[in-house]
């Protein structure tokens, strides 16, 4: 966890704003360097940071609002074609294991 | 939460290395899903603080093991810094997953242009503590292959990245985009920033058609002259190995104060 995103969550929650952090767990691709990357999605769609913009990103996102509702963290599973994993920036598709951590 | 969020905040400020735990997994009857999400924060010598007193009740409950707890300090004693992914059998009917990570504190290195300088300066800096990220929408410039120290690599168009993301403090930005159009728009969306470092590559009078143009939308003197343009330390450099070098020297001669 970077400190810039634990300052974000302590003014976020200062404001009482709900938020989730999403972060990669598993990488099963050529590079496990992005494992740790994490971004912030509050109850508004505002979003700080990144795992990698496009498409996944975006599901992401939509999936973090529907679990802050909830309530409730969850792990998702996204399976990357090759075309879409070299559009974030992997050199070959593969899974990708994203938790969803709520943050009360 | 937002208790332990601080009490992380609070351990960072000193030397030692800290790292979190998320529950990320359960694979029991007996321990509630409602605890998926859950953390605590520990070091090399134990447990500094749970995120929730029903976390702590049920690990104590299992971490009477003490072999379970060792299993997870271990980490905390490990010289990397990656973050990992941790199965803990806590009996057979109970299994527990963990993110384990490090919290830190580290200057975060944001390239602009995936091209043939980006290449060597990544490796270079990435020897100098920095967290890296690399920017640009060419598919073909921008992977592991190339930057294989990269921690991120960003695949967008640059003012998708700048809709979303925000410039502080702690970030030295580079900009070394394929041409002058890019590294207009680049700087313009940075150069009001708290970058303490900003680079731009560039010949003196792309520089000049550059700041002409900043100068024009209302960006005064005083701000594009604490732009490093030329870019790098004057050491002479010839082949984008060496304009590397003279970028990370500047880079550290900022951050170290110099």
């Amino acid at each position: 966890m970077r400190k810039e995103i634990l300052e974000k969550i302590i003014s976020l929650k200062k404001e009482n704003i709900k938020l989730a952090r999403a972060f990669i767990v598993q990488a099963k691709s050529s590079s496990p360097r992005n494992t740790g990357t994490e971004m912030l999605i509050t109850e508004n769609g505002d979003t700080f940071g990144s795992i990698g913009g496009g498409k996944d990103e975006k599901t992401v996102i939509e999936k973090s609002l529907d679990l802050i509702k909830s309530g409730k963290s969850k792990k998702i599973k996204l399976t990357l074609t090759r075309k879409e994993a070299a559009e974030i920036g992997w050199v070959c598709g593969g899974q990708i294991d994203i938790f969803i951590q709520i943050i009360s | 939460m937002e208790n332990f969020f601080k009490k992380v905040f609070n351990e960072l400020q000193g030397s030692k290395k800290i790292l979190t735990a998320v529950l990320t997994d359960i694979e029991s009857e007996e321990i509630s899903e409602n605890l998926l999400g859950e953390m605590f924060l520990f070091d090399e010598e134990g447990i500094i603080e749970f995120s929730s007193d029903e976390l702590e009740n049920e690990l104590e409950r299992f971490f009477l093991n003490a072999d379970l707890k060792n299993q997870i300090l271990a980490v905390g004693e490990e010289k990397n810094t990656d973050s990992q992914l941790k199965e803990i059998n806590l009996d057979s009917d109970n299994k527990l997953e963990f993110f384990l990570e490090p919290v830190v504190d580290q200057p975060h290195l944001i390239v602009f242009g995936a091209g043939h300088i980006a290449e060597p300066l990544v490796k270079i800096c990435s020897l100098l503590d920095f967290s890296i990220t690399v920017v640009d929408d060419r598919e073909e410039f921008l992977n592991f292959d190339r930057f294989p120290t990269a921690d991120q690599l960003l695949l967008l168009p640059y003012s998708d990245y700048f809709a979303s993301a925000k410039i502080g403090d702690n970030d030295y930005l580079v900009i070394v985009t394929r041409g002058h159009q890019h590294d207009y728009q680049v700087l313009k969306n940075v150069i009001n920033s708290e970058a303490p470092y900003i680079g731009m590559i560039g010949s003196s009078r792309k520089i000049k058609t550059v700041y002409d143009q900043l100068q024009d939308d209302g960006i005064s003197e005083e701000k594009l002259a604490e732009v490093h343009a030329p870019i790098g330390l004057d050491i002479g450099s010839e082949t984008p190995a060496e304009i590397a070098v003279a970028i990370a020297a500047q880079i550290v001669a900022v951050r170290r104060d110099r």
